[in-house]
């Protein structure tokens, strides 16, 4: 059972068409309960599938779809004999169209078409499939259900490459090491396609110009939204830069890393591990300050006194110098 | 700031290429020799240079080294425009005029311990400190030599007061700032361009009303009162000026 891809997207997966792998399969007549698989993440399955013994015919094309609201698939069925109760279902796992009338498995499939076929040579079906190009799924599954008796035959079924992005973006390079006093800045160089960042960081102490100890967490570590609880602190942004306070860590210090997260939610590994100090800081209007008193006293009485009345006089001197020069021709 | 510096001296060349160009398009309709010049009313001046502060201080000169290693002489743009309120023609004329200026230093805040120790280690807070200079001045300016020798040069002397305005902020709430105030002075030689262009400055003078344009070289000094706070220099900037 091998899907051979009719056309590829030329670039990435995500926006570009719904590539069908359409190897269009005719398989033998036979009662089975299971729909076969197209072996792995971003596929889905379009069977069709005959309930009275009947040749089902056959799914023979499958149309480019695009991300829009949703994501629509075309495709074609042929060779319908006889009088049909044509059904679509859509829904993830849904695997026992047998047993669509109660089973447990079947009420995860939802009905996208029910209709009456009545020896049709051809028919042309377009449904909207409620996927997400952002979505992340394992697998979709639909099928073709042609009424009749309790006897269910496969007939044709074709597996097709979904636009979703299952990449993760690259991980963000250049975490650099920060310190301050009322925040150290964390920053990192941009990630193709991200979309928002996860800063995740662990408490520790200064050492020197670095911190001390070890973090429980290191470069490339596997991340995903679920286990980000599990860090001490984290964070979204969506810039490059994360300011952290010291009321967010405790202790002077701590080791912090970055991933990336793409807007179809795939998320990269964790960056290389920094450190981040709380120091204190001095400024050169501390220095000012502590250092210059006569310029800060200086400050305070200046504009007032001796500075004001040469001004004024500046100004009364331009006035007349354009009015003299307003009565010259 | 050199970049800033080569920015403008290359502003002034362009100026120069420009008359050149233009020259070459109007010497044919319009006579070297000017029977025409408007009234001359104003003269503008755009000039930029390094300006470090002398504060006034060791300790605090080499803090400021310290702290804005890498912007520490600065670049002090400034915009000056007078009012010419006498003229003797093709000689000299007095204008009163004000100007207005900016310069800023950008640095990092330093980790106490570090520059205590004597050495220094940049957080990644920002110390900065901004000059803002406003000045009136009296503008004496003797243009005999092009006008009656047709030598380029005009010579230019100014004296006045100056306000500078300055603030020390370093991202908290209370940052530090006032106005120190003193004499001003300035010492100009410039480079009169209408005797390169004739043509073109009468044709500037025609259509725009620009009798003349030179570029410039101007040493100044502000001496801030002893009751002010220490932000004075005495330092260079070069530029393009226009009288109209």
């Amino acid at each position: 059972m091998t899907c051979t891809p009719k056309h590829r997207p030329p670039v990435a997966p995500l926006w570009a068409a719904l590539a069908a792998c359409a190897a269009v399969t005719a398989l033998p007549a036979a009662a089975s309960a299971q729909l076969p698989s197209c072996g792995g993440d971003g596929t889905m399955l379009v069977s069709l599938l005959s309930l009275d013994g009947d040749d089902p015919g056959s799914v023979i094309e499958i149309s480019d779809a695009q991300c829009q609201d949703d994501i629509p698939v075309r495709f074609r069925v042929t060779g319908i004999t006889g009088d049909k109760d044509l059904w679509v279902f859509v829904g993830e796992s849904c695997e026992s169209p047998d047993r669509r009338d109660g089973g447990t498995t079947v009420a995860q499939c939802q009905e996208a078409i029910n209709m009456d076929v009545q020896s049709q040579i051809e028919i042309t079906l377009n449904v909207r499939t409620n996927l997400k190009c952002d979505q992340a799924i394992s697998e979709k599954v639909w099928f073709l259900s042609l009424d009749g008796s309790a006897d269910m035959n496969i007939g044709s079924y074709a597996c097709v490459e979904l636009p979703f992005d299952n990449d993760p973006p690259p991980t963000p390079a250049s975490v650099a090491d920060a310190s301050g006093e009322r925040e150290a800045r964390l920053s990192w160089d941009p990630s193709d396609s991200a979309a928002d960042y996860h800063v995740v960081w662990e408490s520790t102490t200064a050492s020197g110009d670095g911190c001390g100890g070890t973090p429980s967490f290191s470069a490339g570590d596997p991340v995903d939204l679920d286990s980000l609880d599990a860090y001490e602190g984290h964070a979204t942004t969506n810039g490059t830069n994360y300011s952290l306070k010291p009321s967010q860590v405790n202790g002077g210090a701590a080791w912090f890393a970055v991933a990336a997260e793409d807007a179809a939610g795939n998320i990269s590994p964790l960056s290389n591990v920094a450190c981040a100090r709380f120091v204190d800081a001095y400024s050169f209007t501390e220095v000012l300050e502590q250092r210059g008193g006569e310029l800060q006293d200086g400050c305070s009485a200046l504009p007032g006194r001796s500075g004001g009345p040469i001004g004024l006089l500046w100004l009364l001197s331009t006035a007349a110098a354009l009015w003299l020069r307003r009565r010259r021709p | 700031m050199s970049g800033t510096l080569k920015a403008l001296l290359g502003a002034c060349l362009l100026s120069l290429l420009g008359a050149s160009a233009a020259r070459a398009q109007v010497e044919d309709t319009i006579p070297t020799e000017r029977s025409f010049e408007s009234s001359q009313y104003f003269a503008l001046e755009l000039r930029g240079g390094p300006y470090t502060p002398d504060l006034g201080d060791g300790a605090l000169n080499d803090a400021f080294d310290t702290f804005f290693k890498d912007d520490d002489d600065g670049f002090m743009w400034e915009l000056e425009f007078d009012v010419i309120a006498f003229e003797y023609a093709d000689f000299f004329d007095i204008g009163i005029g004000g100007l207005i200026g900016r310069a800023h230093y950008g640095g990092a805040s330093l980790e106490q311990g570090a520059f205590d120790s004597g050495s220094s280690v940049e957080t990644d807070e920002d110390s900065d400190l901004r000059l803002i200079p406003m000045a009136g001045l009296l503008v004496l300016r003797i243009d005999a030599l092009p006008r009656k020798l047709n030598v380029p040069f005009i010579l230019a002397a100014k004296l006045g007061y100056q306000w500078t305005h300055f603030v020390a902020d370093d991202g908290q709430p209370t940052e530090m700032r006032g106005i120190s105030h003193g004499l001003r002075w300035a010492l100009q030689l410039a480079l009169d361009l209408d005797v390169f262009e004739p043509s073109q400055a009468r044709m500037m003078d025609e259509e725009w009303g620009i009798n003349h344009s030179f570029l410039f070289f101007e040493y100044y000094g502000f001496h801030p009162s002893s009751d002010s706070a220490e932000v004075g220099a005495r330092t260079w900037s070069t530029g393009l000026g226009f009288n109209f």
